[in-house]
């Protein structure tokens, strides 16, 4: 069973930029990432190895993540990635921070599971290993992750 | 056309990041402060239940009218069960790794449709025995205006509660068919 000092300097920074995708006020993000920390050293005992570590801890991440923007109720439209394309629009800021920015725009934008889809395939997970941590299937997976992708290098193109 | 999302993902995983860890008293403390704060939203609602009983029992004493008496009893019984079920209402599960996103989605969305959907059975119900019988000393005119403001503010409640369940509903059966 990892122990969770193992777990926060291992995936540490991973949860802080996840938690960007759930929350752009600083104060905030910092509580949510300290409730991440807490919601895993809390749930590491019934770790089974069922999943791989980096599963459990993206999953615990990502279902914190969510409950945090149900919980909070700022009323962000929130839509599909087939929506998106025709409604949300990205402005370039920072020269090597506009495509994060622009990510992030599009990920606060989307409803919870392409926010999970996103926020991973950003942070190096493969396609199996956003299923395992969505419970969506590989082909559904990459199914939006295309559009995602799509998305993200139509506004990378007209920033 | 891959290179710059590959850019993008380089330039997401070198975000500065503040690296902080967490002792296990910071962490138990950050546990124990959400806690408290599911206690005290709790704890607002008991003391409203409190208010009731005490007008309604302190009514049932002093009223000599066998209705108010009868009706002010109902009403205390009423409040106790709210503050009943208030009290031994189980506070939200715990996300762990063993639930992936989607069944953590649903599971927190059912919860949320069932509380706003059971309005009725757990908060506004054990209220109205006691708001039906209470009037009853009344003359008969007085009657049909008392129960239907009663009524409308019943049936306003319980249909705004239960078009937010359905809205959350529908948002289920989005995820489940995602």
């Amino acid at each position: 069973m990892p122990t969770y000092d193992h777990i926060a300097s291992t995936y540490g920074p991973a949860i802080e930029r996840l938690a960007r995708g759930y929350e752009l006020d600083p104060e905030r993000r910092r509580e949510l990432v300290q409730d991440v920390h807490v919601a895993l050293w809390r749930s590491l005992g019934s770790f089974d190895g069922r999943c791989s570590e980096r599963t459990w801890v993206y999953r615990v991440a990502h279902n914190v993540g969510c409950s945090h923007v149900r919980t909070a109720k700022r009323a962000v439209a929130e839509v599909t990635l087939e929506e998106h394309g025709t409604t949300a629009s990205f402005e370039a800021e920072l020269a090597r921070r506009q495509g994060v920015q622009r990510a992030l725009a599009l990920v606060h934008a989307l409803r919870p599971l392409d926010r999970q889809i996103v926020l991973s395939w950003l942070d190096g997970l493969e396609v199996a290993e956003i299923a395992d941590v969505t419970g969506l299937s590989a082909a559904n997976v990459s199914t939006r992750l295309y559009r995602a992708k799509a998305l993200l290098r139509r506004r990378g193109g007209e920033g | 056309m891959t290179d710059d999302l590959d850019a993008l993902r380089d330039a997401w995983a070198d975000q500065t990041v503040d690296g902080r860890r967490f002792s296990e008293d910071e962490l138990r403390a950050r546990g124990q402060a959400f806690e408290r704060t599911i206690r005290r939203r709790n704890l607002r609602e008991l003391v409203a239940a409190a208010f009731v009983v005490a007008t309604f029992g302190y009514a049932a004493v002093v009223r000599d009218l066998p209705f108010a008496r009868v009706g002010s009893v109902l009403c205390v019984l009423g409040a106790l069960r709210v503050a009943w079920v208030i009290w031994t209402r189980a506070s939200p599960p715990r996300p762990d790794g063993s639930v992936d996103g989607r069944t953590w989605l649903v599971s927190e969305l059912t919860r949320q449709r069932d509380l706003l959907r059971d309005v009725w059975r757990w908060y506004l119900g054990p209220l109205v025995p006691g708001l039906v019988v209470l009037p009853l000393d009344r003359e008969a005119s007085d009657l049909w205006w008392l129960y239907g403001i009663f009524a409308v503010v019943f049936a306003g409640v319980h249909a705004l509660n239960r078009m937010a369940a359905r809205a959350i509903d529908r948002e289920i059966g989005e995820v489940r068919d995602a």
